[in-house]
């Protein structure tokens, strides 16, 4: 074997042993995180179909700033509170709108995103129902991608 | 530092036409997760209650958290159903307070 073909396994072999050791981290557990951060806010409620809209952008340049609004969709009774979650974030829980007549259950905010995922916005009504809809966001540059995250 | 702020409040409306806040405070939103660039961690310090009174009752309350950019918008809309103060409030996680007011006029169609 020549030593360029032996350089070129070791470095096939290095990258892929980054891949498995910085893979799980970083994509491997969404869906957990998520399932995290759902029963810290509703304990073991989880949602059940839609009624709320979700408006951003499915492809986003900058993460440090994405324009979002969460409505929930015509319906008695309006929805108590709209919840925004970013499972990929460092901290998966975005905001929290509660909301009362005469004010409409719908906000515009920007949040950050920390790289490609499932942005999921959630509606609570009064009776405890929860409902999602969830919108896959590709973002070409992370939030903060020029600084280190201390968890990620 | 003291905290500023861009809100644009409906003034005059008539009665059941929905009315739009929109509202931009100057706010670093530091998350606590970034480090610099000696490897310290750069402490959090970000805005996490965002709250709105209309005519004395309380129409909306949002808990900003870190996910939430820098010099956080947030807008939304609300039917007027009568006259009365708005009142926006911002409150940071070390204690820090912005107010802003204005009046709005409901007139009868």
């Amino acid at each position: 074997m020549t030593t360029g073909l032996k350089r070129r396994r070791m470095l096939m072999t290095l990258a892929g042993s980054a891949g498995f050791w910085l893979l799980p981290r970083a994509f491997g557990d969404l869906e957990s995180r998520l399932e995290q951060a759902l029963t810290e806010r509703f304990g073991e409620r989880r949602p059940e179909g839609s009624g709320v809209e979700l408006e951003i952008n499915r492809l986003v340049e900058n993460g440090n700033s994405v324009a979002v609004t969460v409505r929930a969709a015509a319906g008695e009774p309006p929805p108590v509170a709209l919840h925004l979650f970013m499972p990929r974030n460092p901290e998966p829980w975005g905001t929290t709108f509660r909301v009362e007549p005469p004010a409409l259950p719908e906000f515009s905010t920007r949040i950050r995103l920390a790289g490609t995922q499932d942005v999921v916005a959630v509606a609570e009504w009064p009776d405890g129902r929860l409902g999602a809809t969830a919108v896959a966001v590709m973002v070409t540059l992370g939030a903060c991608a020029d600084d280190l995250y201390l968890e990620f | 530092m003291a905290l500023s702020a861009r809100v644009r409040l409906p003034e005059r409306a008539t009665r059941g036409e929905v009315v739009e806040i929109r509202s931009l405070v100057s706010h670093p939103m530091e998350t606590g997760f970034r480090v610099d660039s000696f490897g310290r961690r750069v402490p959090r310090r970000i805005l996490v209650r965002f709250s709105v009174r209309y005519a004395g009752r309380l129409i909306a309350e949002m808990d900003l958290r870190p996910g939430i950019a820098a010099n956080p918008y947030v807008a939304f809309r609300f039917v007027a159903d009568r006259s009365g103060e708005l009142e926006l409030r911002w409150q940071g996680d070390d204690g820090e307070e912005l107010i802003e007011r204005g009046q709005l006029e409901v007139s009868d169609p």
